[in-house]
Parts: C-alpha cells; structure tokens; sequence
C-alpha cells in the first residue's frame, strides 16, 4: 500500500500526525500546569489548602478513601444509577415519541404539558420525589429520569415530524402501513438524532443523579459532596468534583464511540 | 378489452386556514391495458395530485375511480432510495411490507438487478450509485411488487439533461418491453411525445382536461415501436411538438 501513496499524500498524512502531536502535547501541559500552578500556590501559602485544597491533599484523600474501599462504593452507586437512568431515559423517551408521533391528536392536546414540563427546573421535584418515593435510589433515578426524559421525547418527536413526506408516500405507495413508515423509515432515519439526543441525556443524568444523591444523602459522589460541606473537609468535595470530570468524559466518549461505529 | 383504470369526474381542493385552493376540477379518463399515457401541464397545476389520487393515497373530493383489483406501483420524482439500506435492500423494500418475499419474488428481483446492470451494486449502499442507477434501483423496486400500472412522477427531471434522455430512453424502453401500462406525469412536452402512445394536457389550476392528443408515429405503423431517442429523431415528431407547444402556451 504504501508504495502507491505519492510523497504529497505521505507529507500531508505526516502534517496532519504532526498535528494530532501537537494537540494532545497542548492537553498534556494545560493539565499539567494547571496542576502545578496549584499545588505551587497552596506550597507558598498564596492560596490557604484548607478551603482550596490541593493535588497532593486530593490525591491522599483519594489513597485513604480508596483503603477503606468506600470510594469506590460512592462512585459504584453513581455509576450504576447514572446508567439505569441513562437506559431509562432512551427506552421511555423513545418510546414516548413513538406514540406522540403515532397519535397525532393525542400529542396535540398534550402538547402544553410537555412544555411545561420540559422547562420546569426539574430539582424542585426532588423534595417531593423523596417524600413520595422514599429515602432511596428510587427517588435518585426517578429525579435523574425526570430532568432527561421530556426534553428527551420532545425532541426525537420535532425529528419524526421533519421526515420527508415524500418517503412516507414511498412507503404508503408501495403497501406499508404506520408501522412500516416508523420503523423502515422514521426510526433508522433518525439515528444520528438519536444518537446527539442521548449524548445530551448522559451528561443530563449524571446532573439528575448528583442533585438526587444531594438530597437523598446516604451513598454516591453527590453524598460525598454534602458530607463533605457539612464536615468541611473540602477535599471531598474536590475529589468528587474530579472523579466526576472523569466520569462525564469517560460516558461521553462511549456514546462517541457508538456514533462512530454507527456511521461507518 | 376492459379499462385497468377508469376515472369520472375528479375534483380535489387543498384546505388550508387561508382557504380553499381547488387543485382538480371535473377529470375524467379510461386507460387499457398496454398503453403509456402522458399528462402534460404548467408546473403547479396538480399533476402530482392526481397521480396520488389515482394510488390511493388521498381520497377525491368528488367523482370515482375506477380500478378494481389494479395493483399500481407509484414512482416519485425523486429516487428516495434509503440510505442505510443496500440497493438489494431498497430494491425488496415493497416485498418485505407486503410479506411478499418469497424465494420467486426475489428471484424476480436478482434478475432485475442484472438485467438493470445493477448486480455488481447490490450489496453496496445507494450513494454509491450515478444518478441514472439510483432511478434505475427506483424502478426494479416498484417493479418487484409487479403492478399492473406504473405512474410515473417526473421521475427523471431530478437528473442533468444527458442523463435524463438516457434514462428515460433506457426506463421508457424497458417499461414498454415489459407490456406494463403506464402513465407519465411530465412538464416536458419532448419527453412525453417521445415516450407515450397518447398525451393529455391539463389547464392552470384547476386543472381541467384541455384535450388529449393520441401520437401516431408511421414508422411504428410497419416496424417495431421506436425507443424514444428514436422517436425525437422522427419526422413526426416535430409536428407534435407544435402542436402542443400550441395547447399549452394557449392556456
């Protein structure tokens, strides 16, 4: 292969390696300064590490959570309810689409509370889920599905709507019925939307885990920031501040990864 | 011989908040079996609805249309080729809905993607094809459900102009070897003198029936029918053209 590539082709293949360097050299060092610049501030007493803590003081915080095992418990609990959520979210706003899309009048007339509930500030239901629901995951999942699902199913249905009629007369032309325009048509057509839909509704569920976890205050990341204020060890609330940084990145580049394999 | 499609009398109106707009007014034609009718007439006088009309697809307002037990295969303007789906895909798209795939029909299809030349691109995904192709897979896949008459949408004007004679040469011809009837929906008079057995020209909106004017080239009289790069070659042709050009710029 490579005795067919002309030198203009390897030098432009070359220039665009040179770049790739370049950025992930740029990433490398803003992180690493941003570390420095820190932990040098706190050393020459330019910063007070009791309230803005530091890398060093994060990172044994880390090692002493991380021998009693309870660290990983408390991003355990975020992660799994983040996915149920996350799964939740994509099945029922899917299928809430579906039948939006499918019931025309129905979708009419329930239009104003979509809306409503699309834009209301989801964390005030939270209190109301916990006296409800419970002192429980229950509620952590069901805040967290609440905050994704609407914006969720609204969108997907805009999607559906945008299809081209031309095809729908395609389908009806040759013999299919709805079902046939939803799931030859509709569906597969709206892949990419799908797709950019749930990598909004991944970061919306960790949001809605984090807020559920604040308040329901027994396990998880969110639980370790409140106790964290409350106690005022502040390198908790740090840590957890990091450790999700790293999750929100680790989930995004997954549902990346999954747009990726789609579109080859 | 019986019609394989009647119509008496069609009227149709668009309804919208701004009003009524009527779209046909008072249609009426018989089409046998065999014979290619075009419709010519001004871009926006509903031509397209009165093809959807006649598929079943929206209901007249007034009047009836006659096709008992017609299966009609309906070609739009444009390919509409789904592009996740490879061309043997789009290709079985009708089968797979009516629950038609059985080992013959598919059979049927493969054959067609050969004869089409279009087996070497069966497996490849629609983007993959020329323009000419794409209306071509359009075709084998209207074709698979093996309807009795095709209508035919504009079906090439979304082609550049070589194309578009080579198409509809190619797809005029393989329609008329096929015995199918057919009807044209066009705003291309040439196209429709070149390819049809009669052609019947529709008024501004609403559109009514100005007059239907049959073709009858001499060659075909003694030989075989012409194709239709043939037809535009022919001395008759051009007499037919006026002719329209005549109705249409009158209206």
């Amino acid at each position: 292969m490579t005795k067919d590539v002309s030198t203009a082709q390897q030098n432009w293949i070359r220039e665009q390696e040179r770049h790739r360097r370049h950025i992930r050299l740029g990433r490398f060092l803003l992180l690493c300064g941003f570390l420095l610049a820190w932990e040098g501030s706190v050393s020459l007493g330019w910063l007070n590490d009791f309230i803005f803590s530091s890398p060093t003081r994060i990172l044994s915080t880390f090692v002493a959570l991380a021998r009693d095992g309870s660290i990983f418990r408390h991003i355990g609990f975020t992660l799994s309810e983040t996915l149920i959520s996350f799964t939740l979210v994509t099945v029922l706003g899917l299928a809430a689409a579906m039948l939006l899309w499918r019931y025309r009048l129905a979708a009419e007339i329930l239009e104003p509370c979509l809306v409503t509930l699309n834009s209301l500030p989801k964390s005030a239901l939270a209190p109301l889920l916990i006296v409800w629901l419970g002192n429980n995951a229950r509620t952590i999942i069901v805040s967290a599905v609440s905050i994704a699902v609407f914006g969720s199913a609204v969108s997907l249905l805009t999607q559906f709507r945008e299809a081209d009629t031309d095809k729908i007369r395609l389908i009806r032309s040759l013999g299919g019925g709805t079902r046939d325009i939803l799931f030859k048509v509709l569906l597969p057509g709206s892949l990419p939307a799908l797709i950019a839909n749930m990598k909004v509704n991944i970061g919306l569920c960790l949001i809605g885990v984090i807020i559920g976890e604040m308040l329901v205050c027994r396990n998880g990341l969110g639980y370790l920031i409140i106790y964290g204020s409350q106690v005022f060890k502040l390198d908790y609330i740090l840590l957890s501040i990091f450790i999700l940084c790293v999750i929100a990145m680790a989930l995004y580049r997954v549902v990346g990864t999954l747009e990726k394999r789609v579109q080859t | 011989m019986s019609p394989i499609l009647e119509c008496r009398d069609l009227c149709f109106s668009y309804h919208s908040a701004e009003g009524e707009t009527e779209a046909l007014r008072d249609i009426s034609f018989t089409v046998f079996p065999g014979t290619f009718t075009a419709i010519v007439g001004p871009s926006g006088c509903g031509k397209s609805t009165l093809l959807s009309l006649l598929c079943g697809l929206i209901p007249p307002e007034r009047g009836e249309i006659i096709s008992d037990h017609t299966h009609i295969g309906y070609m739009l303007q444009r390919d509409h080729l789904l592009e996740w789906r490879t061309v043997y895909e789009n290709a079985i798209l009708g089968l797979e809905m009516q629950h038609q795939c059985t080992e013959e029909n598919l059979q049927f299809v493969r054959q067609m993607l050969t004869a089409y030349g279009l087996a070497d691109f069966a497996d490849a995904k629609p983007s993959a094809l020329s323009g000419g192709m794409r209306q071509r897979a359009a075709l084998i896949r209207t074709m698979a459900i093996r309807p009795d008459l095709l209508l035919l949408d504009e079906p090439f004007s979304a082609l550049d102009y070589q194309t578009r004679l080579e198409v509809a040469d190619d797809i005029g011809s393989l329609i008329i070897q096929s015995g199918k009837t057919a009807i044209l929906v066009t705003h291309d008079l040439s196209e429709a003198i070149s390819l049809a057995d009669r052609v019947i020209v529709l008024t501004r909106r609403p559109a009514e029936i100005r007059c239907i004017l049959p073709l009858d080239f001499e060659e075909e009289r003694t030989g075989p029918r012409l194709t239709s790069l043939e037809r535009r070659n022919s001395p008759s042709f051009p007499p037919y053209f006026q002719r329209l050009w005549k109705e249409v710029r009158h209206l």
